[in-house]
């Protein structure tokens, strides 16, 4: 009687823990998804971006391209639209955070 | 039919390459041709210094805003290409360019020398510079303004000699002025993208017979999009109306036809860089009796 009822609560747990851990993960991934997304709209190359690339042309979805395709992108657009060094720095960061 | 890839090539933290070919099938043969291609070096935060084929940095239309997924109407506006095109598309030469904060402004420059124009039998100009004709530099720039966001000035010139018929040198000057601004607007429930540029030049008078006129061109463009991007109506957002005038006067001699045009236009966005042209334009140029059009363009940037 003894060894069925630790049974059963071993399996209780066992199948209680990962479901406990699964919820503990996705909740730490929401709040690191929240705090990424605070992260991405504090950044002025938010506005930098919106108001720079938009004077051309439609916008380009950050996650259009990688980290080191952005790179490029933003080079080629800094000497092409004579952006300044420090707005072309926060546009491309803002950029790969929110890629 | 034209497919124009561009070609990006980091060498550099502070070394880029950027190159552009335009390949055209037309009648079953395809042109290869090379928009631009130079090399590029961020000297400092506020200098960059570019050799090579170049867009023309006085040009604001064609260096920024002549790329098909990104002008709002099929064709170009008169003055920017063609044989009685008063700017230069692109030119071989070396140029300085930057971006500078001034407080809540932003300042920009960009001056160059390049190989100069040339001059046909009939007073119109070449651009094609890959030689140098005449040994005469062409010199030029453009200065823009940047109060506030949304809104840009930008005066550009070139300076540049050609010879005539006769061999003797004739200066070329131009003037050109561009205006943009741009507005995302609750009230208006979208997107206003107003452009103008006006361009001005003069080639000194010729002693030879042929040429013997006052040879000023002068033209340009003005034009208003709409697109209603916050609508409430999603069918509505990726639509964009567009107007356009542009005109183009050329000297008073022989051969040389004044031009005026209304270009109505309807665009659908299929993604961000890929969209649908419709346009209706009305022609009205000296000399010939009806040149209106329908024009329909799909093109995609990517």
């Amino acid at each position: 009687m003894f060894i069925k009822s630790n049974t059963k609560l071993f399996v209780s747990l066992s199948l209680l823990l990962p479901l406990i851990s699964a919820c503990s993960l996705l909740k730490l991934n929401q709040q690191q998804d929240t705090k990424r997304v605070s992260q991405v709209l504090q950044k002025p190359g938010v506005q930098l971006w919106a108001d720079n690339c938009s004077r051309c042309h439609t916008m380009r979805s950050p996650d259009s391209y990688s980290d080191a395709q952005w790179d490029v992108a933003i080079l080629h657009m800094r000497i092409r639209a004579n952006l300044t060094a420090d707005d072309a720095k926060e546009i491309v960061e803002y950029l790969k955070l929110a890629n | 039919m034209l497919v124009i890839p561009i070609f990006l090539w980091r060498l550099r933290d502070d070394l880029i390459f950027e190159g552009e070919l335009e390949l055209e099938l037309e009648d079953d043969i395809t042109h290869v041709s090379l928009e631009f291609a130079q090399l590029s070096y961020l000297f400092n935060d506020y200098v960059t210094i570019g050799v090579g084929k170049f867009l023309n940095p006085s040009n604001y239309f064609v260096e920024r805003l002549h790329p098909t997924w990104i002008n709002k109407l099929p064709d170009r506006p008169i003055t920017m290409g063609g044989v009685n095109s008063i700017q230069a598309g692109s030119q071989l030469g070396l140029q300085v360019r930057g971006g500078i904060p001034i407080g809540t402004m932003r300042g920009e420059y960009a001056f160059y020398v390049s190989n100069g124009p040339s001059m046909r039998d009939d007073g119109t100009l070449s651009f094609e510079d890959f030689t140098d004709g005449n040994n005469n530099k062409a010199v030029g720039g453009r200065i823009g303004w940047l109060p506030f966001t949304g809104f840009e000035l930008g005066y550009g010139f070139k300076v540049a000699g050609v010879d005539d018929l006769n061999g003797d040198r004739l200066n070329v000057i131009t003037h050109v002025i561009d205006l943009n601004y741009l507005q995302t607007s609750k009230f208006l429930l979208g997107n206003i993208d107003i452009r103008g540029q006006y361009a001005n030049r003069k080639i000194d008078r010729s002693s030879s017979p042929t040429l013997a006129f006052e040879n000023k061109s002068s033209g340009g463009y003005a034009q208003i999009a709409y697109r209603p991007s916050l609508s409430g109506l999603p069918l509505l957002r990726d639509f964009e109306s567009v107007l356009r005038y542009d005109w183009i006067e050329l000297p008073d001699a022989q051969d040389f036809n004044d031009e005026q045009r209304w270009t109505v236009g309807l665009n659908y966005y299929l993604a961000a860089s890929t969209m649908v042209k419709f346009a209706y334009q009305f022609d009205d140029k000296q000399g010939v009796p009806n040149d209106d059009a329908l024009i329909f363009q799909v093109t995609s940037g990517f």
